[in-house]
């Protein structure tokens, strides 16, 4: 018998039919959302690592030899993420190639032009401060995120080797504080003689890196004192408005005098 | 029986899933040329290959409301039989089976228009063909077996093994390579 009969017989005898055209359609619709979901989870993961890098000082391990170029390799790099964001970036251009003609252009070509949105998002993700909130989320959610940023804790917990992180619990005055570290250890920061970032306005219960001199068991001596998170542009922006609007002067031309004269009139 | 003659592969997809004879249709231009193409890439048995036919169209069948016109049929459905093929080889395989048979020299027989043998400045009888072809890794024997057996274009061929057409002119020179070097060691000096 002719292989066509033979199949045009079953066909009949099993009542097969085509699958219905709605089949088709919600399996694109699948297919388009799925794309969309993984390069939105891309983007995120891209953000979250824009985050830790953007706070990492690399510039200022990079001086320390090759002992804590690695220990900021290893404690620093967030290997997990970017191993994440590649990850969702290969099933995303796996998913685009198998979408209509997807397949014509090259796997490489793909991942390329999907990277290319996922970085420029994750950067504008940490930017506008999205980044931050991210990493806040994943820390209560995801365990190894929490490990992730305890590793980060680590690499400012080396006051031997003069890199020192933690809260601050009072400020003295204009050159002291005291300062919490991670394992809860006091600490006396003297700071007259330190470069300030110019973002860091010092506040008690704010989180900050110092780089500097361990003088003895509880006193560090700062040279650097540096925000544990740089603000996105948003908070920048708040901040200097914030900023401004506690410096604005109640008179014009800054002519209110000082609050002590002012008792006395 | 309607007369199909004048309508197109893609015409005859698109009436196929409300018009029973517009499939038959289909498999009747169809049904010789995979069959040989099923017996070119697999060395499977008659009745083997019979079967993967069969499974190759009902799955025509049931897909054919997924068959958008973006490559042509001829692709679509040859698309099909290689998976299905391949698929079925790789069952064999890991099961131990080994279904190998004979073949007519007649299905290693190049079409007039892009003789195989030609390409090497050397004139190989379709025997020989089929040996160094049989000797050949099966990725190497695919694409040869579609570029000169079946006479497709990079473009067709693109669209069956679903990659880029210039990835398909790789595999095709880096074949024809593994074909040249094979058929000089085959072949009597």
């Amino acid at each position: 018998m002719k292989p066509s009969k033979t199949i045009l017989d079953r066909i009949q005898e099993e009542h097969i039919q085509p699958k219905p055209k709605y089949y088709f359609w919600i399996l694109h619709l699948l297919g388009g959302l799925g794309i969309i979901a993984f390069l939105v989870l891309g983007m995120m993961a891209n953000g979250i690592i824009f985050h830790f890098l953007n706070h990492l000082e690399f510039a200022e391990f990079i001086w320390q030899g090759p002992q804590q170029i690695l220990k900021f390799l290893w404690f620093g790099i967030p290997f997990l993420w970017i191993f994440l964001a590649a990850g969702l970036l290969l099933v995303t251009a796996r998913l685009v190639r198998e979408l209509k003609k997807g397949y014509r252009l090259r796997m490489s070509f793909w991942l390329l032009i999907l990277l290319v949105p996922q970085v420029v998002a994750g950067a504008l993700l940490e930017r506008s401060d999205m980044g931050e909130r991210l990493d806040e989320i994943m820390a209560e959610k995801i365990s190894f995120h929490q490990t992730r940023k305890a590793n980060h804790e680590k690499l400012w917990s080396q006051p031997s080797e003069g890199f020192l992180g933690g809260t601050i619990v009072e400020i003295q005055n204009d050159s002291l504080l005291l300062l919490d570290d991670f394992d809860q250890k006091r600490w006396w920061v003297s700071f007259s003689r330190s470069q300030t970032h110019p973002r860091l306005s010092l506040e008690t219960g704010q989180r900050i890196k110092i780089i500097g001199q361990k003088t003895s068991d509880a006193e560090f001596v700062a040279e650097k004192l540096l925000p544990w998170r740089r603000p996105g542009i948003r908070k920048r922006r708040n901040g200097k408005r914030r900023r401004n609007e506690k410096h604005r002067p109640q008179t014009p031309f800054h002519k209110q005098p000082p609050s002590s004269l002012s008792v006395e009139q | 029986m309607e007369d199909f003659s004048s309508f197109t592969d893609e015409a005859l997809a698109k009436k196929a899933p409300q018009n029973m004879e517009a499939f038959a249709a289909l498999i009747q231009r169809y049904e010789a040329k995979l069959m040989r193409y099923i017996f070119r890439i697999s060395s499977f048995c008659q009745e083997s290959a019979e079967e993967i036919l069969q499974d190759v169209f009902l799955k025509a069948w049931k897909n054919l409301n997924g068959f958008r016109g973006d490559v042509s049929f001829q692709s679509w459905i040859y698309r099909i039989t290689h998976n299905e093929t391949i698929s079925v080889f790789r069952k064999h395989k890991s099961r131990g089976m080994h279904l190998s048979v004979e073949l007519e020299e007649s299905l290693f027989v190049p079409d007039e228009n892009s003789d195989l043998t030609l390409e090497f400045d050397q004139k190989l009888s379709a025997h020989h063909v089929q040996i160094v072809l049989e000797d050949l890794p099966k990725a190497h024997r695919e694409i040869l077996v579609l570029c000169y057996l079946e006479d497709l274009s990079y473009n067709e061929m693109a669209d069956i093994l679903k990659c880029p057409a210039g990835t398909v002119a790789t595999k095709v020179h880096r074949a024809k390579e593994a074909f040249r070097a094979s058929a000089s060691y085959l072949s009597p000096a």
